[in-house]
C-alpha cells in the first residue's frame, strides 16, 4: 500500500474495516512518515480530549427546564384539563379588562420585544404613512402617528401577541437612549378616560377616545408623557372619524 | 417513565457537552446558549422519535445542525437588518484553558475553517463514530474522515508554527 494519509487519519480513530485496518498497521511498520502522521495525531486527540469546557452559564439548566414546561408537547388528557381551563377561561376573561393586568402585559411585550436583537418588527419604517398602510393592508386602521417625539423618532411596528390572547398593533420608537412602544389594545379595559401606573420599572399609560384604547410604554417617565401630549389630539381626530 | 422522566434521564445529562460543542463551533457563549436551549426544547418535543439505548449526544447533535441550519436560513432572509456583532470566529478561551496553557490549541480551534472545526469537535471533544458524525452532518462517511485528517492537520501546523 503507498501512502494515504486520509485512511491514516481513520486507522488511528479505529474507523476503517478489518481489511484496510490489517493494510494501514502494515505500512505503518514500514513508512516512518505516516508511523509520525499516526503518533502527532494521537498526541494532538489526547490533548483536545483533555481540554476543559467551558462554564455552563448561570440558569441554563433551569431555563431548558423551564422552558420546556412553557412549551408542553404532550396533550393531557380532558379530565386533567377540564376543569382547570374553565377556571383559568373565567380568570382570563376577567384579567383581560383588568386594567394593570393589561398595563403589565403591555410592559412585558415592550421589555420582550426591545431586549431582542434584532428588533422583531414585521414593518421597517421612519414614515407614518408607510406604517398605517402596511397595518390597513391586514385590516387595522391606525390613527396618523407622529414621525418624532422628541429624541425618539419612528423605527417599525408589528402585531404582538399578547398575554390576553389578544393581537395588539405595536408601534416602536427608539432613540439612543431609550425606547417607547404605543400599542392599540384591542380589547375593552375597565379604567376612567386616563390611567398612568407603572409594570416591570416602565411607566404605562392606558388612554380612551371614543371607546378606543391607546397604551403608550417607554422606560422614562418625561418621554412617555411627551407621547401622551403629542398623541392626544391625534387620537381625538382619529376617533371623530 | 414518563416523557419529563426520560427526558431528565437520558437528554439533559448531555447538556454540559453540548455546550462545550456549541460554544466550540459558534465561538461565542451568547449564541451556544440560544443554539443549545432551542435544541433541547426540540428535542424534548421529538423524544418519542428517540431510539432508546441509540447515542444520545449523536442524536442531539442532528438536531443541533439542523438549528443552526434554520437560524442561518433565517438571517439571509432578513437582509435589512443589521448585524451587531462582528465578523469571525471570536472566541474567547474558556478561563481553565488559559490556566492550564491549552490557549495555544484554543486558538488553532477556533481559527479552523468552521467544516473542519465542526468535524474535529464532534469526533474529539464529543467523540462521535464517523457514521454518527456522517448522519450529523448529512455527508458520507469518506467526507468526514476527509474532514477530520485536514482537521487535524492544519490544526498540527498551527501549534507547530507556534511553539517553533
Amino acid at each position: 500500500m503507498s501512502c494515504d494519509p486520509e485512511r491514516v487519519t481513520g486507522f488511528v480513530d479505529g474507523e476503517l474495516d478489518p481489511q484496510a485496518t490489517a493494510a494501514v498497521a502494515a505500512h505503518l511498520e514500514t513508512c516512518p512518515a505516516c508511523r509520525a502522521q499516526a503518533d502527532a495525531e494521537r498526541a494532538l486527540c489526547a490533548r483536545l480530549r483533555s481540554l476543559p469546557g467551558p462554564e455552563l452559564p448561570a440558569g441554563l439548566e433551569a431555563r431548558v427546564r423551564e422552558a420546556k414546561r412553557l412549551r408542553p408537547s404532550v396533550v393531557p388528557g380532558p379530565a386533567r384539563w377540564a376543569l382547570p381551563l374553565a377556571a383559568a377561561l373565567l380568570v382570563g376573561v376577567w384579567l383581560r379588562g383588568y386594567a394593570p393586568f393589561v398595563a403589565w402585559d403591555l410592559a412585558r411585550d415592550h421589555d420582550k420585544c426591545f431586549s431582542r436583537r434584532p428588533l422583531p418588527a414585521k414593518v421597517w419604517s421612519g414614515e407614518p404613512p408607510v406604517v398605517a398602510d402596511w397595518f390597513r393592508a391586514s385590516g387595522t386602521r391606525l390613527p396618523t402617528l407622529p414621525a418624532q417625539v422628541g429624541e425618539l423618532t419612528l423605527v417599525g411596528a408589528r402585531y404582538c401577541p399578547l398575554a390576553s390572547l389578544a393581537s395588539a398593533p405595536h408601534v416602536y420608537y427608539a432613540s439612543a437612549a431609550s425606547h417607547v412602544s404605543v400599542f392599540v389594545v384591542p380589547q375593552g379595559v375597565r379604567f376612567e378616560d386616563r390611567l398612568a401606573s407603572r409594570a416591570r420599572g416602565d411607566h404605562v399609560r392606558l388612554l380612551r377616545l371614543e371607546g378606543r384604547v391607546v397604551g403608550i410604554v417607554g422606560e422614562q417617565e418625561h418621554e412617555v408623557r411627551a407621547f401622551e401630549t403629542a398623541l392626544r389630539p391625534v387620537l381625538a381626530a382619529w376617533a371623530s372619524r | 417513565m414518563d416523557r419529563d422522566q426520560r427526558f431528565e434521564a437520558e437528554i439533559l445529562p448531555h447538556l454540559r457537552s453540548l455546550f462545550g460543542a456549541a460554544y466550540r463551533m459558534t465561538g461565542n457563549a451568547h449564541d451556544a446558549e440560544d443554539l443549545v436551549q432551542e435544541t433541547f426544547l426540540r428535542a424534548h418535543r421529538a423524544l418519542d422519535r428517540f431510539e432508546a439505548g441509540t447515542n444520545a449526544r449523536a442524536w442531539l447533535h442532528t438536531i443541533l445542525q439542523r438549528v443552526r441550519t434554520d437560524a442561518f436560513r433565517r438571517k439571509r432572509r432578513r437582509p435589512e437588518t443589521v448585524e451587531l456583532t462582528g465578523e469571525g470566529p471570536a472566541i474567547r478561551p474558556a478561563q481553565d484553558a488559559l490556566a492550564s496553557g491549552h490557549e495555544d490549541l484554543e486558538r488553532a480551534l477556533a481559527a479552523l475553517p468552521e467544516n473542519f472545526r465542526t468535524a474535529v469537535v464532534l469526533r474529539d471533544l464529543q467523540e462521535l463514530s464517523y457514521t454518527e458524525i456522517a448522519a450529523t452532518l448529512g455527508v458520507p462517511v469518506g467526507t468526514v474522515m476527509s474532514r477530520i485528517h485536514r482537521g487535524r492537520a492544519l490544526l498540527r501546523e498551527a501549534l507547530a508554527g507556534r511553539t517553533s
